[in-house]
């Protein structure tokens, strides 16, 4: 892994450990870092919704492919990085404030995340964002669960991404783009008795 | 009148330090919506500050500073970096914005010299 690949110095392996470890003992290092938070966040949501899914498989006694979940830890660490700087206004001239790129991100990562059934995965903000009024356009890619009715899962996405947008920046935002990148599977049926029985 | 040479002027070594800078991590910490005060110097100097701090504070017992808001004085004012977490319900824009105006205000209260520039980064958000 290369240093700039790290948050804060620390490899996202270094993170999941002390995920594992439920954050003891504390280390100020990740915990004074709002990358590694924002990173961390995002694999707490992911694990819980895997956790939910293998309990499920477990009970089912059922086994399941997970290759979506390494994707979207590879997006969460990459995307945890703070970015570009996108301004705030303010009517006085002493005042220089901003929201990082990656607290955005996260913010949407994290309204995806809270629509059942749908886990965002890569999310982009094209444009220059950095440029008051200029038109971005917000790239997702989402893996939603295998038999949802996507159209009406991508709606209430971009619902969800737009109002997250408009709370947290002022972002000229000229499209939500969303793609469905992957479909993660159902609690498989159990399986069928069977036919000599 | 005496020819003894003038008593060497004492200076405190090392300087105590501001208050500023902790009476701005209080303030700031204390507007709602705030729920984190990160370093707001870069990583690498925050590091460094910390290591020189620590061998500071081993060598003379005075406690190191751990003040996240960043306070640097120029000939033309203050300027001042602060990196904040906000949690929810609150927004980020309106966040930043009182963040700012309360800095000002303690500011003009202390009687400090005028910020020309204070810097609010909304580092995360919840």
């Amino acid at each position: 892994m290369k240093s700039s690949d790290k948050l804060a110095g620390h490899t996202f392996e270094e993170l999941s450990d002390y995920l594992d470890r439920d954050r003891s003992p504390a280390d100020p290092s990740i915990d004074g870092s709002p990358e590694c938070e924002i990173a961390l966040r995002g694999m707490e949501r992911l694990r819980n919704t895997q956790r939910a899914l293998l309990k499920k498989d477990v009970e089912l006694e059922s086994e399941r492919e997970d290759s979506w979940v390494s994707t979207i830890l590879q997006a969460i660490s990459i995307e945890a990085r703070a970015g570009r700087d996108i301004p705030i206004s303010h009517p006085s001239s002493t005042a220089r404030l901003s929201v990082t790129e990656g607290a955005v991100r996260g913010i949407l990562r994290a309204a995806g995340d809270s629509i059942p059934n749908i886990i965002v995965g890569r999310c982009r903000l094209d444009g220059d964002v950095s440029e008051p009024g200029a038109p971005v356009t917000v790239r997702v890619d989402a893996t939603v669960l295998e038999g949802e009715i996507i159209p009406s899962l991508v709606v209430a996405l971009r619902e969800a991404l737009y109002v997250a947008l408009h709370q947290h920046t002022e972002l000229a935002v000229e499209a939500v783009d969303i793609t469905i990148r992957d479909l993660y599977q159902p609690v498989p049926p159990r399986a069928k008795a069977s036919s000599d029985e | 009148m005496s020819d003894a040479p003038a008593p060497e002027k004492v200076t405190p070594d090392p300087a105590p330090e501001s208050p500023l800078p902790r009476q701005l991590d209080e303030l700031v910490l204390a507007v709602p919506g705030v729920d984190a005060l990160y370093s707001a110097a870069p990583l690498v100097a925050t590091v460094v500050a910390s290591v020189v701090a620590s061998a500071v504070e081993a060598v003379t017992g005075q406690p190191k500073s751990n003040s996240s808001v960043s306070v640097s004085e120029k000939k033309t004012g203050l300027e001042i970096a602060v990196k904040i977490g906000v949690t929810a319900p609150y927004a980020a824009i309106d966040v930043s914005r009182r963040v700012h105006d309360a800095i000002t205000e303690q500011l003009d209260q202390n009687g400090s010299p005028a910020a020309t520039e204070i810097a609010v980064t909304v580092a995360r958000i919840d």
